[in-house]
């Protein structure tokens, strides 16, 4: 079912982002899609120490045996693999990014790295924050358009062709939000170096 | 001492096309014991100083470089290469 | 109206007329233009019955919502027709300058119908649209007709066949501006089968952009990330594409001797740092293109063109066993003039050369040969002695000589270089390949060899299929916004749907432009499903199915399709046999093939 190089690379970035503090010790999750089959974390792994027994392999679509140990936010993954080109997806739980998300429909970088990168990062907004149909709606919409978006007080939702990339955009999110959250906390305003960072917003 | 090959601009860079690289002094050198790629690399670097920074950064491979070890890729440094290697390096290239 | 000019030109040779419809805009809004919007004509228009050299057969030319705008590499175009090479479903692109002046002259896609009498050339100006007698141009080289036809850069632009697509060469190109070309497939033979020898372009319309702000912003930024990266910056304008012989060649994938070995020992000698070290002059840009790309070279015997590109140097060089780099780029040159397309090409002569060791044919021609490259490429242009075999591509010339094992190609299509045992997920996308083997529709070099975006293992199987499939989907809507390849490599889908937003003023995602390709990848199977190909069809030459690699990097290796396709008809959403399920084409709005199945 999950052979041992698919494993690795979950265990690998899973204490990777457990490790630099973007998720507590049981939340977020990851996931990948092979054929029509949905590999998934097991509700209440430990992301920093998987083990291959953490995994279930569950179909795209329909109940199986899969969903019943598969991670609350399923539905979510579903979604996003219906909806777009996705491969695999990590939703973590990164602090200073949540922190921003209170307050803001959007997170614009301000740093050269992040702008390159991202550009902007939107903020959507859900009521019933966990594995919810309306949450699985509005996360997957946004993917469409967006390689990582963030879930206002929940957290964010990446995708891309490898576990690897998906955590990339989850790590250059939260070095965005610190360095946004730094520069307020400083105090000392902001002097603008880049060109075109007004359209960011519009992005 | 492992074979080095050098691909696109880094020729240029490095003024050859290929060259042999001496492990560290102080590592032993027969041929049942190695030395790290990583090692061969900073050897690499000091013999070669125009080399610096283009094929690693902060200890790292930097982005796109592809480096082969007998034709497969190694994305680890801590790999370990014997005088009977083949290490060809790529600046990052594209083309089709 | 923006991006689009919403108008289709449509030309019947037969009758002499032409005619002017409306382009559908709910047909532009799913497939967008380029290739997607040539699948989803050909599709009304030739059907199974239709033999490809017949005058039933079309050529249809098509542009996209982007192309003439401005923005980076927004000049390629399109052309979709059935393979006389396959007789399976065709589109190629090419750049330069042709595309961007034809959607100047204020249509979207030209349609070709019908066969004249006699030579002609169709010339669409300000004046309108004239069919004009060619026969003094019949016979004559592309070099020599792009010239007579006053071929101007940004002004006045020539697409013609050379003598080979007049001879119905089965592996002939269509050539623009002199030495762009329209190749794989054979649409050249489909140019020579209507008698028509160019169409001469010259407009004056322009692309304007429905959100101008937008717009800008995203050259602005488009433009940044081409500087930034070292592949559109350094890498492809310092060495063109042939940069990548080097790199194919160290990991075992590099085909040599008609795919007998996986290594090829000169592969220095014919590798893009060769290139530019021994016979480059300068390096050009197709219109609107940092990127540089093009090489303009020269040889000591004096000739002057372009290229080769890696491809080329490839196919006769290490396919054909042959390392004399003048000796290849006078071959590229030629097969330019002739309008040949140079994978095919040498990818035949590579197995002919087999052929000819194995004693199954009696021509004297052996591996290493490089003296006869330009002799065999003249006669297979001009179906001469030997040149006629050659000019029905390596499966027909195989199969004739009894062993059709020894084409190295999938649904008759040479293929190129890389060999597939030594990337596995090169061998899924050869296997399936719509129009047969082909590297520019979903190429795996990027997560196989080069680590772009990230590198995964090549020798691995499981998984391959989801990102072979996307892979795909990216290409085909690459093809049908007719973005360059090589802008892909350092900006994102995400980049291409924020342009085409500001240019039409009509809002797409990133997966708005996925689901495109998704869309055109199924309607392109179907077409071929509709023609009778099926799963049998999607496999690959017994040699890579059953002869381990014998040395090198990839030794050992075979490819492992059955297990890599099985997977593959799952991601997709077909059943077993590889037939797209209604459900998904109606998840994609191709209700209207779904009969097909029905069959």
């Amino acid at each position: 079912m999950i052979d041992q190089r698919l494993y690795e690379e979950f265990r690998d970035i899973g204490r990777d982002i457990f490790v630099t503090g973007l998720t507590s010790s049981h939340g977020g999750n990851m996931s990948v899609r092979v054929g029509d089959k949905i590999i998934i974390k097991r509700r209440g792994a430990q992301f920093g120490r998987l083990k291959r027994s953490d995994f279930v392999e569950t179909s795209f679509q329909g109940k199986d045996s899969g969903i019943v140990r598969a991670s609350t936010e399923l539905i979510v993954h579903r979604a996003i693999y219906e909806k777009t080109s996705a491969l695999a997806i990590v939703h973590a739980h990164p602090r200073t990014a949540i922190t921003l998300s209170m307050s803001r429909d959007e997170i614009i970088p301000i740093d050269n790295e992040g702008s390159y990168l991202l550009r902007k990062i939107p903020v959507v907004s859900v009521e019933l924050a966990s594995g919810s149909d309306e949450m699985a709606e509005a996360v997957s919409e946004a993917l469409r358009g967006y390689k990582v978006i963030m879930q206002r007080g929940h957290g964010c939702f990446s995708i891309g062709q490898t576990l690897e990339e998906a955590y990339h955009w989850v790590s250059a999110l939260e070095e965005v939000s610190d360095i946004i959250l730094e520069n307020k906390l400083l105090n000392e305003g902001f002097i603008e170096y880049r060109k075109h960072s007004e359209s960011y917003s519009k992005w | 001492m492992p074979t080095i090959k050098l691909f696109g601009n880094l020729r240029k860079i490095a003024g050859v096309k290929e060259l042999s690289i001496a492990p560290p002094s102080g590592m032993l050198r027969s041929s049942s014991q190695g030395a790290s790629l990583g090692g061969v690399l900073n050897e690499l670097e000091k013999e070669v100083p125009a080399l610096n920074g283009v094929i690693l950064e902060d200890g790292q491979v930097r982005p796109h470089v592809v480096i082969t070890l007998n034709g497969h890729s190694v994305a680890k440094l801590d790999v370990t290469v014997t005088e009977k290697d083949f290490i060809a390096i790529f600046p990052p290239i594209a083309g089709g | 109206m923006n991006g689009w000019n919403g108008n289709i030109l449509e030309i019947d040779l037969t009758t002499q007329t032409h005619k002017i419809h409306p382009l559908d805009m709910e047909v532009a809004r799913l497939f967008l233009g380029g290739r997607g919007l040539g699948a989803r004509l050909l599709w009304d228009i030739v059907g199974p019955e239709v033999n490809p050299l017949s005058p039933e057969n079309a050529l249809i030319f098509t542009t996209g919502p982007i192309t003439a705008s401005g923005s980076q590499t927004s000049n390629r175009f399109n052309v979709s027709t059935k393979s006389p090479l396959t007789d399976g479903i065709l589109h190629a692109n090419s750049g330069g300058w042709w595309g961007m002046q034809f959607k100047r002259t204020g249509y979207d896609a030209l349609i070709v119908r019908g066969k004249a009498d006699t030579p002609v050339l169709i010339e669409i100006t300000g004046e309108g649209v004239a069919i004009k007698d060619a026969s003094h141009l019949w016979g004559k080289g592309v070099f020599e007709t792009t010239e007579t036809l006053d071929q101007n850069r940004n002004k006045r632009n020539v697409l013609c066949i050379g003598p080979a697509g007049e001879n119905l060469v089965r592996i002939a190109a269509i050539m623009n501006d002199k030495e762009r070309a329209l190749a794989r497939g054979g649409p050249g033979a489909v140019m020579g089968s209507k008698n028509l020898k160019a169409i001469v372009v010259e407009g004056k319309e322009k692309n304007k952009p429905a959100d101008p702000d937008q717009f800008k912003f995203m050259l602005y930024e488009t433009g940044k990330l081409l500087k930034a990266s070292p592949l559109t910056s350094q890498a492809l304008p310092e060495f063109g594409t042939a940069v990548v012989m080097n790199v194919v060649n160290e990991i075992g994938a590099l085909p040599t001797r008609n795919f007998q070995d996986s290594q090829f020992e000169y592969a220095d000698n014919i590798s893009g740092e060769e290139i530019t070290d021994t016979i480059l002059v300068k390096n050009q840009a197709c219109w609107a293109c940092p990127i540089t790309c093009t090489r303009i070279t020269k040889t000591k015997s004096g000739k002057e063109g372009e290229g080769p590109e890696f491809e080329s140097a490839w196919a006769f060089g290490a396919q054909c066993g042959i390392h004399d780099l003048e000796a290849i780029t006078e071959a590229n040159y030629l097969c330019n003039d002739m309008g040949l397309d140079t994978i095919s090409m040498g990818n035949t002569i590579g197995c002919a050369m087999e052929l000819a060791e194995k004693g199954l044919i009696k021509e004297p021609l052996a591996f290493g040969q490089a003296d006869k490259l330009l002799g065999l490429i003249e006669d297979t242009a001009h179906r001469r002695g030997f040149g006629d075999e050659l000019a029905e591509g390596s499966y027909r010339m195989a199969a004739k000589h009894g062993a059709p094992e020894l084409s190295m190609s999938v649904k008759k299509l040479e293929m190129p270089a890389y060999d597939p045992r030594g990337m596995q997920g090169q061998g899924l996308v050869f296997a399936t390949g719509n129009r047969g083997a082909c590297h520019e529709t979903g190429n795996m070099l990027g997560p196989e060899v080069l680590a772009l975006p990230r590198l995964i293992d090549r020798f691995a199987t499981q998984g391959k299929a989801g990102i072979v499939s996307v892979h795909q989907n990216s290409a085909a809507v690459i093809d049908s916004l007719l973005y360059c390849k090589f802008a892909n490599m350092a900006v994102a889908e995400e980049f291409f749907a924020r342009t085409l937003s500001a240019i039409t003023g009509v809002h797409f995602t990133a997966d708005d432009l996925m689901m495109v390709g998704e869309r055109v990848w199924n309607l392109e199977r179907l077409y071929n499903i509709r023609e009778g190909f099926g799963k049998a069809d999607d496999t690959l030459p017994k040699r890579m199915l059953d002869e381990p690699v014998a040395e090198g990097p990839s030794k050992g290796f075979t490819v492992k399709l059955d297990p890599m396709l099985e997977e593959y008809y799952a991601f997709r959403g077909w059943n077993q046999n590889g037939v797209p399920k209604p459900q998904k084409l109606k998840e994609l709005s191709l209700e209207f093939a779904i009969e097909v199945e029905n069959d």
